[in-house]
Formats: C-alpha cells, sequence, structure tokens
C-alpha cells in the first residue's frame, strides 16, 4: 500500500533527505581526510659539495616524517650552477629549491618566490638581524632564506709561532706583519719556502677582491662601493685605499713574507707552507681530514686603522616562482634549519649556520677550532658586514680581481705612492663606469 | 748526376743501424713524454690523498689502494652517468653516421641549385662553438618538453657539420661509373647509398664516429643545462662531485676518467686500422 | 561510379600529381628526387633548427642591449661593436686568441708531419707508437686541463717545476708569470692534439707511392730533399685539411683556458682570457648577453677569415 503524501510523511522524507545528505557529506569529509596528499617531489639544486650531502643524507628522515613528499637534491659545483640558473630561470624553468648566496639571486630577483610570512616570522626570531636585513629588499621582502654564514677568521699554526717565540695570535694589521716577517722562511737560493702571511694574490675571480676586502680594506675604513640613498658610488680612491694596497704590496716586495709562485690557500696552510691565512670554516672540516696533525688556532680577523670587523655573507635557499610545490618548498627549507639540523650540520658539514640560539656544543668537542667563528657573531664590538646589495656588485668585484692581480705582480709598486694612487684611480673608474651602465651611480 | 760514394759496405750497415737506433730513441723517449701525464693520471687514482698533494711529486703510490674507485658509487650514481654517455653518444653517433654520410652523397654526387651556397653555410657553422648559442636551443628544448630527458641531451648532437664535410670529400673520391652502373642496373637511390657508398666509406664513417663520440662524451655545458636532476647527468657532469668548492679531489677525479676512457680506448685499438685510414683518406681529398 | 571504380580515379588522380611535380614513375629523375625528399630535406630541416636559426637569433642579438639586469631589451645598432674597441679585455682577449692560434697551429701540424714522417720510415711497432701519440686525443677535456694543473703547479709541488728544481734550474712560474702562462696551455693543447694529426698524416704518406720515393733516393737525394720535393707537395690538400682543422679549434678553445684559469695556485686576469672564455664570462657571469654575442661575432668572422685564407693559398674547394 502506497504511503499517502501527509504532511506527517513529507516531513519525514526531508529528514530523511537531510540526515542522508548529512551522513554523506560525514563519510565524503572522512574519505577525504583518510585519501594521501599528493605525491611531491622537490628538487633542489646544490652548489656546494657540503649541503648537497647534508640534504641527500636528511632526506630520507623528512620522507619518514612526511611520507608523500620526496626530495631529489643535484649537485652542481662551483660555476656550474651559475650557468645553469643563467640559462634556466629566464627561459621559465628551475627547481623548487636552489642553494644559493643571497648576492647571486639579486639578478634573479623578478624570479623568485619572496618567503610567506612564517618563513619570514622565523628568520626574525631566530637569526640575528644582520641575516634578514642582508637577504631581504629595501620593502622588506626576503628574496632569500638565510642558512649559512660565509664569515672569515685567521687560521696560524701554533707550531711555527712557538718556534719563533710568539704567544698570541696578532690583534691588528700591524703585528700580523710584524709576525710574518718573523715566520717566513726561505731557502739558499732565496726562494720563499713557508709563506708568513698567506695573501690570495692570485686566482678565482671576485673571491680574490673579496679576500683583499676583508683583510685591508674594511678594517681601514674602506668600502668598496659606498651606499648615497639609493646609488652607489665606489669608495677606496683614496688614502685609505692605497695604504690598502700597500700592504699587499709591501708583503709581497718589502717585508717579503709571502710571494706570487707559491701555493696558497687551504693546501699550503695544511702543508705546512703557510703559518697564518683567513679563510672561512670549512677549512677545519678539511684540516681534519687532510692534515689531522697540524696544530693550529682560529683568532677574529686583526684590526684595521678604523674597524674590526668580518664579511658575513649569507648563503641560503632561493624557491624559483616557477616552482610548482612552493608551500611545501618552504616547509622542507624551514625543516632542515631547526634545532636539531642545525647542530648537525655544524658538526658534520663545516660551515657554519646563521642561527645562534642554537646549542653547538657537540660541534665544538669534535671541532674546537669552530667556536671561534661561532663566538664572532655575537662578539661585542666585532662588525658584521655583507656583500654591497646591487646587482653588479659581483661584476665589479670580478672586474677589480683583475687589475688587483695585474697590481700585485708590480715589484715597481713598492716605496711607490704614485704608482699605488694611479692603480687605484683607474680601477675607481671602471667601477663608476660598471655602475652608471647599471644606472646606480650616484651623483 | 751525383757522384756515386764509395762506402764500405760494413760502414753503411752500421750507419743504417745507428740511424735506426736514434729514431727510436727518439721516437720512444718522445712518446712516452707524451703519454706521461696520463700515467700519472693512472696511478693517481691509485693513490691516497696525501700523495697526491705533496712536496715531492712522485709518479707512484705509495701505498696502493682501490678506494678511488670503490668509493665512486658511494660519492655519485655514476654507474647511471656512465650509461646516459653511453645512450647518448650512441645515438648521436649513430644519427651523424647515417646523416653525414646521405648528406655527403647528396653534395658529392648530386647538383641542384644553391648546392655550392648552402655547403659553404654548413661549413661556417663548424666555426661557431655550441655555447655560443645555446640559449635559443635551451628554449627549444623546454617548448618541446625535453628538458631533463635524453631527448633533450641528444637533441643538438644529432647534426655533425665537420661530419657532413668530411663525407662529401670522401665520397667524392667514389667513381661515378660506379655508381651510373647500379642505376643501370635498376637499383634505387637508398640501395645505392646501402650497398656502394657505406661499405666503401666504412673508413671515414668509422672516422667520424670516434670524433663525434670524444665529442659528445666530453660535452659538458650543454648537458648541464638540460639535466635538472643528477639521474640524468653524464660522466663529464659527474666529475663535479670532485670539485669541492675550493679544492679537487684528484684522486677520485682520475679514477672515473680512467673508467671513462676505457671504452673509447678499447673501441680506438679495435678500430685502428680502419680509423686511421679513414682518416686519412678524407684529408687527401683535401 | 562503384566504390571500386571510385577508389581507381582517385590512385589515378594521385598518380598523375606526383607524376608532374616528381617526374616519370620510375625515372631516375624522379628517384634522386624522392631520394632527396625523403633524406636530404629532413637532415637540412634539422641543420636549420639546431644551427641555423639559433646562430642568426644569436647575431641578431649582438645588435641589442639584451642583458637579465635590463627589463626591456631595445635595438642598439653597432654600439655593441664600437664598445668592442674601447674594451680593454676584449682587446686582450682577442690578442690572446690570435697569439693562441699562431703558435698552436704551426706546431700541431709541423710536429705532427715531423712525427709522422719519421714513423713512415718503416718502424717497426709503429702501431705502439701511433697509439701513444692518440692518447691524449680521446681523453676528455676536463681531466686533462686538471692534470696539467698539476703539472705546472707552483713551487715544488708541480711537476714541472720540479723536474727543473732538481736539476739546479730556476723555477718558473708557469701559470702565474703573464708572459708564459698562455704558452703553457698551448702546449697542453698541443699536446692534446698532436696525435690526431700524426695519424692524419701517417697515412697520407703512406699513400704516396713508394716508387716516388725510390726514384728520388736513385738521383741522389738526401732524405731532407726526399721529403720537400716528394712528400710535401703530394701531402698539400691534407696539410690544407689539418691546417683548417686546426685553426678552427684554435679560434674557439674553451676549456683548457677556463679550467686553467680557475683555483688560487693560478693567474687570473684579463692575461688570459681568450675569446671564448670572454664571451661565456659576459653571457653567463655579467648577464649581459647582447655585448657577449657580439663578441661571438668577432670570433666567427676572425676564424673565417683565417679559413678562407688557407684555401686561397693552399688549396681549391
Amino acid at each position: 500500500m502506497r504511503k499517502a503524501r501527509s504532511p506527517a510523511n513529507d516531513v519525514s522524507r526531508r529528514e530523511f533527505l537531510l540526515r542522508s545528505l548529512a551522513v554523506a557529506g560525514g563519510a565524503a569529509t572522512v574519505a577525504a581526510a583518510a585519501r594521501p596528499a599528493k605525491e611531491v617531489e622537490l628538487i633542489v639544486w646544490a652548489n656546494f659539495n657540503e649541503i648537497h650531502r647534508y640534504i641527500v643524507d636528511l632526506a630520507p628522515k623528512y620522507t619518514q616524517q612526511n611520507p608523500s613528499i620526496k626530495i631529489n637534491c643535484t649537485l652542481f659545483a662551483q660555476r656550474a650552477l651559475d650557468e645553469k640558473v643563467a640559462v634556466a630561470l629566464p627561459a621559465g624553468q628551475g627547481p623548487d629549491i636552489i642553494d644559493f648566496a643571497s648576492t647571486q639571486v639579486l639578478p634573479y630577483i623578478e624570479y623568485v618566490q619572496f618567503a610567506p610570512p612564517d618563513a619570514v616570522n622565523f628568520v626574525k626570531k631566530n637569526m640575528p638581524d644582520a641575516a634578514f636585513r642582508e637577504c631581504s629588499t629595501a620593502k622588506g621582502e626576503l628574496h632569500t632564506f638565510p642558512f649559512y654564514v660565509v664569515t672569515s677568521a685567521l687560521y696560524y699554526n701554533t707550531d711555527h709561532f712557538a718556534e719563533a717565540g710568539l704567544k698570541e695570535p696578532p690583534k691588528n694589521l700591524d703585528e700580523a706583519a710584524e709576525y710574518a716577517k718573523k715566520l717566513a722562511k726561505r731557502d739558499p737560493r732565496g726562494n720563499i719556502t713557508r709563506a708568513g702571511l698567506d695573501l690570495r694574490v692570485a686566482g678565482g675571480g671576485f673571491g680574490l677582491t673579496e679576500k683583499f676586502w676583508v683583510l685591508v680594506m674594511e678594517p681601514n675604513g674602506v668600502h668598496v662601493i659606498d651606499q648615497v640613498g639609493d646609488k652607489w658610488k665606489a669608495g677606496y680612491d683614496n688614502e685609505a685605499g692605497q695604504k690598502a694596497l700597500q700592504f699587499y704590496i709591501d708583503g709581497l716586495y718589502k717585508h717579503k713574507y709571502c710571494a706570487i709562485d707559491m701555493k696558497h690557500d687551504a693546501e699550503a696552510f695544511g702543508l705546512g707552507v703557510a703559518s697564518m691565512f683567513c679563510r672561512e670554516s670549512w677549512v677545519v672540516d678539511y684540516l681534519a681530514k687532510n692534515a689531522p696533525t697540524l696544530k693550529y688556532g682560529v683568532a677574529l680577523q686583526p684590526r684595521g686603522a678604523k674597524d674590526w670587523c668580518t664579511l658575513a655573507a649569507t648563503r641560503g635557499f632561493a624557491v624559483p616562482k616557477v616552482s610548482k610545490n612552493q608551500e611545501e618548498a618552504w616547509k622542507f627549507i624551514q625543516w632542515l634549519v631547526n634545532d636539531e639540523n642545525c647542530a648537525t650540520f655544524f658538526k658534520n658539514y663545516g660551515w657554519q649556520p646563521w642561527r645562534t640560539n642554537v646549542d653547538y656544543s657537540a660541534a665544538y668537542k669534535e671541532r674546537p677550532a669552530l667556536k671561534t667563528f661561532q663566538d664572532g657573531l655575537k662578539t661585542q664590538g666585532y662588525r658584521l658586514y655583507p656583500y654591497p646589495q646591487t646587482p653588479p656588485a659581483i661584476e665589479i668585484y670580478t672586474r677589480m680581481a683583475d687589475r688587483l692581480a695585474a697590481a700585485f705582480k708590480r715589484a715597481d709598486l713598492a716605496d711607490n705612492p704614485k704608482g699605488i694612487a694611479q692603480v687605484m684611480s683607474d680601477m675607481a673608474k671602471e667601477t663608476n663606469q660598471i655602475l652608471a651602465d647599471n644606472n646606480v651611480l650616484a651623483k | 748526376m751525383a757522384r756515386a760514394m764509395t762506402v764500405p759496405a760494413a760502414t753503411m750497415r752500421r750507419r743504417v743501424k745507428l740511424g735506426r737506433f736514434m729514431l727510436h730513441a727518439f721516437l720512444l723517449s718522445t712518446s712516452v713524454l707524451f703519454v706521461m701525464p696520463l700515467l700519472w693520471a693512472l696511478f693517481t687514482s691509485f693513490k691516497q690523498p696525501q700523495d697526491i698533494i705533496t712536496q715531492v711529486p712522485a709518479l707512484l703510490p705509495s701505498t696502493w689502494t682501490l678506494e678511488n674507485y670503490a668509493k665512486l658509487p658511494r660519492v655519485a650514481p655514476f654507474v647511471r652517468f656512465f650509461l646516459n654517455s653511453i645512450v647518448v653518444s650512441t645515438v648521436s653517433t649513430l644519427f651523424i653516421a647515417v646523416g653525414c654520410t646521405a648528406a655527403g652523397y647528396i653534395f658529392a654526387k648530386y647538383e641542384f641549385r644553391f648546392k655550392g651556397l648552402l655547403f659553404f653555410t654548413i661549413i661556417a657553422t663548424i666555426l661557431i662553438p655550441l655555447q655560443t648559442y645555446i640559449v635559443p636551443l635551451f628554449l627549444t628544448i623546454r617548448a618541446l618538453g625535453w628538458v631533463n630527458s635524453y631527448a633533450g641531451l641528444i637533441y643538438p648532437t644529432v647534426i655533425m657539420s665537420s661530419g657532413i664535410f668530411f663525407m662529401r670529400q670522401n665520397i667524392l673520391g667514389i667513381p661515378d661509373e660506379l655508381i651510373d652502373a647500379a642505376r643501370v642496373d635498376g637499383s634505387s637511390e637508398f640501395a645505392i647509398l646501402w650497398n656502394i657508398i657505406f661499405p666503401l666509406s666504412a673508413a671515414p664513417v668509422a672516422a667520424i664516429c670516434i670524433i663525434n663520440w670524444v665529442f659528445t662524451w666530453s660535452l659538458f655545458i650543454w648537458p648541464l643545462v638540460v639535466a635538472s636532476s643528477s639521474d640524468m647527468f653524464t660522466m663529464e657532469l659527474g666529475l663535479m662531485y670532485f670539485m669541492k668548492e675550493f679544492i679537487v679531489d684528484y684522486g677520485g677525479i682520475m679514477a672515473a676518467t680512467t673508467l671513462t676512457i676505457l671504452p673509447v680506448l678499447i673501441v680506438f685499438l679495435v678500430f685502428r686500422t680502419r680509423i686511421i685510414e679513414g682518416v686519412a683518406t678524407t684529408g687527401m681529398k683535401g | 561510379m562503384t566504390q571500386v571504380g571510385g577508389v581507381t580515379i582517385q590512385a589515378n588522380w594521385w598518380a598523375a600529381t606526383l607524376e608532374s611535380v616528381l617526374g616519370k614513375a620510375g625515372s631516375l629523375a624522379r628517384q634522386k628526387k624522392v631520394f632527396l625528399l625523403s633524406v636530404f630535406v629532413p637532415i637540412m630541416g634539422l641543420f636549420l633548427i639546431i644551427r641555423i636559426i639559433p646562430i642568426i637569433l644569436i647575431l641578431l642579438a649582438s645588435f641589442t642591449n639584451y642583458s637579465l639586469k635590463r627589463p626591456v631589451t631595445s635595438f642598439v645598432g653597432l654600439n655593441n661593436f664600437l664598445r668592442l674597441f674601447d674594451d680593454p679585455r676584449f682587446v686582450s682577449g682577442f690578442w690572446n686568441s690570435f697569439e693562441f692560434v699562431l703558435v698552436a697551429v704551426p706546431l700541431e701540424i709541423v710536429g705532427g708531419l715531423a712525427i709522422a714522417l719519421l714513423l713512415s720510415r718503416k718502424v717497426k711497432f709503429e702501431g705502439f707508437y701511433q697509439t701513444l701519440y692518440f692518447l691524449p686525443y680521446i681523453l676528455p677535456t676536463v681531466p686533462t686541463a686538471i692534470i696539467w694543473r698539476w703539472i705546472y703547479a707552483p713551487g715544488n709541488f708541480g711537476l714541472a717545476n720540479y723536474l727543473l728544481d732538481s736539476a739546479g734550474l730556476a723555477r718558473v712560474g708557469w701559470l702565474t708569470d703573464p708572459n708564459i702562462a698562455l704558452l703553457a696551455i698551448i702546449v697542453m693543447h698541443v699536446w692534446k692534439q698532436l696525435g690526431f694529426f700524426v695519424v692524419v698524416f701517417l697515412v697520407g704518406i703512406k699513400a704516396i707511392p713508394a716508387e716516388f720515393r725510390e726514384a728520388s733516393a736513385v738521383d741522389g737525394a738526401s732524405a731532407w730533399q726526399s721529403v720537400r720535393h716528394v712528400d710535401l707537395p703530394l701531402l698539400r690538400p691534407i696539410i690544407l685539411f689539418g691546417l683548417v682543422w686546426s685553426t678552427i679549434f684554435a679560434w674557439s678553445v674553451f676549456t683548457e683556458v677556463y679550467v686553467m684559469t680557475q683555483g688560487s695556485d693560478v693567474s687570473a686576469g684579463s692575461d688570459l682570457h681568450v675569446l671564448s672564455t670572454r664571451i661565456y664570462q659576459e653571457a653567463f657571469m655579467f648577464f649581459n648577453a647582447g655585448y657577449g654575442s657580439a663578441i661571438s661575432f668577432v670570433l666567427f668572422i676572425f676564424s673565417l677569415l683565417f679559413v678562407l685564407l688557407q684555401f686561397k693559398a693552399l688549396g681549391s674547394d
């Protein structure tokens, strides 16, 4: 018998409908929640060997915690990453994350996504202000998520020091030159066999300018380019700049504690043919593996006439706009920088994280020399400065390197203040020309 | 007319023997000197790090070690890199073996308008290195969706301008009568290419194959730009794993390199006579 | 018309059209045209899109100021080229390339020829020597440059200086002395290429009929005279080929110079730039793609010039 369509029945039918809908809706929600999140593969392009290994080593742990996310990290060493990004990004192709220096990101600023608010807050809360300032635009948009910082410190061979009767590392540049004279050694034919203070006099593009800038320019109160409003101009065509070049020339040709034609850098220090040199924290790991018996200490950069400071160049992660997984990328980046992973990074991979609010005691136990680097970030009166934040900066430094390298070869510049002044002034002309070409030259 | 020299036979023989000896001495010493850097590379692959950066460079290791080879798979998936290089080089070489021979045949034996201009254009492009026009090439790959793929890696290597030049010079020397006779017999052009041109050009084809193989194997900038993840790396890109930011791992690089040149070396030794004849014959036609 | 009839008519129409375009069915002319269309045209098509069009785009770019740092690209006419003359780094790069070609090419040709001539005088183990000389050629360029970096290392760490030192001679700044650095790289380049030319010349020499040489020996000619008057003239086409080949690769040399100028034990600076490394630097480091293309243009013109001159001097084509 068919039910009569009475109001009572209608209500129950409506109720039934509503209830069914509710149940269906509920079931759907539950089903949706139970369905696995979309499969994501985060592609990372790493520039440094250590970053690559770090991410590859940690990736399984992250995937364990986030089962739908896979990490695919590839190493593009040295200049290869620059080449690759120069072709890929403008062509609209790229990875999810790039391991980059904040200065390297500047030319590509239109192609990267600025960090979302939670990432920005993480940086502001956990890293010194210098990190945020270096990696953000004038409007406070964060273009590079800071991870580690490249600071320079003075390595010195304690055995050589003891032999020369020196107890403490030099406190300022004049002392450094004095010590270097005592520490240098020669063979009977006059060839230098041990550099008192190893100077970066050849090779490697803008790195050469960087070492010069860090050792003798900034401490003497000279900048490569001075900021005037939002424009720039060359800052070293003056007495202080000339004094900086003089330091190198004297070291090579007057006091002769260093020579062009000899082994340089970490290799030289590890082999014991250099008593002092300035470099970053990766050397500690290198020495532990290649010269484990070497006895050395690490000190903060020597003071100059005007300042006591060191370079703090930030490297971190940029997320290109072409990435289809930006949210996951930012989450992964913040995970890479959490307390536990940061400590692991410093201990096992050698580069110095920006975060000062992490317990690095495990790292210090294995590599005590690393403590000096981290202390440098917190020492009162020890100024930290970044690369100038303008796109032609790398070009300026690179072109300066050519000229500096040529100048270092000129023995005739010893006791030749006019010659030195000429070199600096010619170099400054070129620097200003580059700034002008890029429409950022100050009047 | 030169005056005949009266020299005792024994002296002559001694002179000849001395000449031979000096010849051998010269050749042996120069060729060994020549190969010495390669020997150093080979021995370095068996050295420990302390042996490599030392005050006194030594040829032989003080302690032999296989660590540099053993660590290769740990450092990076070198087997995959090797296979990728093989794929790229092989496919590329197959393309150019067929394409250059066919094009060489047409340039040598056919007549058509603009042939000279076209041939000159091809030669002109030999003068321009690949990295000069890498950006337009990459844009094409991207439009085709071939980034990070074998197709992308192989794309620009399927053409070898100098190969076309080579083959044309060589095929010029094949007698026209041979070809005409085959045509009279009813052979299609394809059959002529396959049955006459290819067999007679076996040597120069082998030559451009080796040249192309070496070229594609050593190619760096193109695979760098195409590969977005390491599973598409070739061996040359794999060498990056030994270049830390400031230091080179000589031992590792030399081990990877030694393994890399083994296949080329074997191919060369096996086909040596063929190749040498082929390389030279080409030049002869000038 | 039945269905079958319709198909026949269509087939006939198709055949007629083909005939009018390609020629009589089965004729040689048609065979050739078919071959051309199905083989040559695709190859030339590939050539067009892989080489010609990209190159034209790049050459066009040299007339613009295309740069990553500039949001809008505009035509600048010959500006880039005019700038080249004032650019000391371009000028030094150009002269370095020039020097490279002038030194490397003769060394490769003369060296290759000399060794090939020696090997051709019926030497035992000829194959052994050939292989040794050819080995450097098949070694990829990056490892080669790294090996030579070690040889040229400063102080006693490099093999070259170590040997000099042991012999009591003064050490040389192979890569740090600007006067020597380019020559040092040229030595490496020649070392790598020489075997290729030894092999090329050797078989060319072998192809010279033995009677020619015997005839000159009967005439009382010395070995050197025999070479001058018999071998060399007959080898002219092959020498031309060698010249052109080595010139092309000397002008565009890149990897060797690039790898040798990295690192802190080596001299940086414009001393060690050649045209192709300058192109690379402008395009990838300074992001001035338009300017970099202009340098490419110059590289192209000069290598073309050299090649044409060689053809004029030595051969027919």
